[in-house]
């Protein structure tokens, strides 16, 4: 076993199991029985801020944007700029949104807005939405240690699995949110020193870099704006596709429920949008410049950037930087774990048990239920190793029809029937689009749908359905943050 | 100025700029709901 793999695994058995044996002493010595899912709702700003950067940088963060700026140039941060609004929409938006209503789930909103069945659908639909995330999770895991150790990577993310396991098993949410303000620390340290360290050792330093690019006429490659293709096509796709699937998604609503209080969701957005934001700096700068030196740019875009960094850096620094990088793919696997595992325990469970779970029960079987997830992930990943960015785009698709029914029913108005209407529609055009001659078919007759993926769709049809559909309904109940319906609450109250 | 630096500072004023345009859009009234006093 090498020495970098041994560091970085040492790492992370002091920090997750050394904080996780903290939190545990803790609670006994409380002898309350803290809740896995919101950790007791008293997030102060540092926690929770890192917690939601974190949260949001996963593989396609640390090993995508190493090969979208190796093949289009710094443009590929707008990935990282796409997540920034994203912070700015969950911050202000969705975040205290959901914390105001004391929710735990996101199906557990629907469920208040329309009703026990709405709430069953999205909480089978989210939960296999987020335990396929977690299996890609899984696999990215996989890469990571199969880079530093050249162990196969199925067995890698098996090894990967057991470690996500941990980081969530031991404390749920709170554990999660500790192990993240070290790694945090630990991260942006590495990354600073490791960019300053390139200048120094790349053959002709950053500058040579940029005269590259403008050698070979490519000087496009070296803003953030690309060209006119490229800020429409990928720029303009990625803020797409990530604000409208992401903001609604359980692992970043978990956070958000999680927080002291809504002004601590609406600061952090001062503190999360940066630190979420310029990470994708320097994977970005990596690919930039793996692709102007021939030793690096050969192995081709998926490895050029991360291989540049392991033989140009002394060990200690890639020992940091891996271990750093590591802590954000066990991170989104840790919230990925607990999303599906929380929305079994309180939505499917939960809701159906008389008088719901008592907290120790819900916390045995949170963590039991992380538990198969993990195992299954594992199992899954040992055997196939699909495309990462295609099948996250794929998953994401099926949570933007619920942005659209979330934000009618909080502001607009309500009506069961129209949601759900809105919600199978986007789920069968999803469905009819991954369908290779269904799409065909389509794009035969539009030829200009062909550059459409399922986020596009599910988002279009879900806003036109929503739109047309509330404009003609009648028997509407009043929004949840409407004036009418805070009347009515408050005349039923006087009424008692 | 250093390629990387020049990037680096561009990206956090890129960041900052739309963090800045979000919480002015959410002071305009029911753009992103009411403003609460967060003492919930």
């Amino acid at each position: 076993m090498n020495t970098v793999l041994v560091l970085v695994i040492l790492y992370n058995l002091i920090v997750i199991g050394g904080i996780g044996y903290y939190l545990a002493r803790r609670e006994k010595a409380s002898g309350q029985v803290v809740d896995m899912a919101t950790g007791g709702r008293n997030a102060n700003l540092a926690m929770f801020s890192v917690t939601l950067a974190i949260t949001y940088l996963g593989s396609a963060h640390v090993y995508g944007l190493m090969e979208m700026s190796f093949a289009l140039g710094a443009v590929a941060l707008w990935f990282s700029f796409a997540h920034t609004i994203l912070m700015c929409v969950i911050c202000l938006g969705t975040g205290p949104w959901v914390r105001r209503l004391g929710c735990a789930t996101i199906p557990e909103l629907i469920g208040r807005m329309y009703g026990r069945q709405m709430r069953t659908i999205t909480a089978c639909i989210g939960a296999m939405v987020v335990f396929g995330l977690v299996t890609l999770e899984t696999q990215t895991l996989g890469i990571g240690i199969s880079a530093i150790s050249g162990w196969a990577l199925g067995w890698a993310a098996v090894v990967g699995a057991a470690f996500g396991v941990a980081y969530v098993t031991l404390g749920g949410i709170k554990q999660t949110m500790w192990v993240n303000l070290v790694n945090a620390v630990v991260m942006y340290g590495s990354i600073i020193i490791a960019g300053i360290y390139l200048a120094f050792v790349l053959p002709e330093g950053w500058e040579g870099v940029r005269q590259h690019y403008v050698a070979n006429d490519e000087e496009f490659k070296l803003s953030v704006l690309g060209t006119p293709d490229l800020l429409v096509g990928f720029s303009l796709a990625a803020v797409f596709s990530v604000v409208f699937s992401q903001s609604v998604n359980q692992q970043g609503m978990a956070a958000a429920m999680s927080a002291k209080n809504e002004k601590v969701i609406r600061r952090s957005l001062w503190i999360a949008a940066p630190v979420n934001g310029m990470f994708g700096v320097f994977p970005v700068l990596c690919g930039l410049a793996a692709a102007t030196i021939p030793e690096f740019a050969a192995l081709g875009p998926k490895l050029a950037g991360a291989t540049l960094v392991v033989t140009l850096l002394p060990t200690w620094l890639v020992v940091l930087l891996q271990a750093g990088f590591l802590g954000a793919l066990l991170s989104t696997f840790a919230m990925s774990a607990l999303a599906p595992a929380t929305i079994f325990a309180k939505d499917i469970v939960g809701a159906n048990v008389k008088g719901g779970l008592s907290p120790v029960a819900e916390k045995k079987l949170i963590q039991r239920v992380i538990l198969i997830i993990g195992v299954l992930a594992a199992l899954l990943t040992f055997f196939n190793h699909p495309n990462v960015i295609l099948a996250i785009t794929w998953l994401f698709a099926w949570l933007a029809p619920l942005f659209f029914i979330l934000i009618a029913g909080l502001f607009w108005k309500r009506n069961t029937s129209v949601a759900f209407t809105v919600v199978i529609s986007a789920w069968v055009c999803n469905c009819a689009w991954s369908i290779g001659p269904i799409k065909a078919q389509i794009v035969s007759v539009l030829p200009g749908s062909a550059v459409l993926e399922n986020a596009h769709i599910t988002a279009i049809v879900a806003f036109v359905l929503t739109v047309v559909l509330y404009s003609i309904s009648n028997n509407n109940k009043p929004a949840l943050f409407s004036d009418q319906y805070q009347n009515d609450l408050n005349e039923k109250g006087m009424a008692r | 100025m250093n390629f990387a630096l020049e990037l680096f500072l561009i990206s956090l004023g890129m960041i900052y700029l739309i963090v800045i345009i979000a919480e002015l859009l959410s002071r305009i009234p029911k753009f992103f709901g009411e403003k609460t006093d967060g003492s919930d």
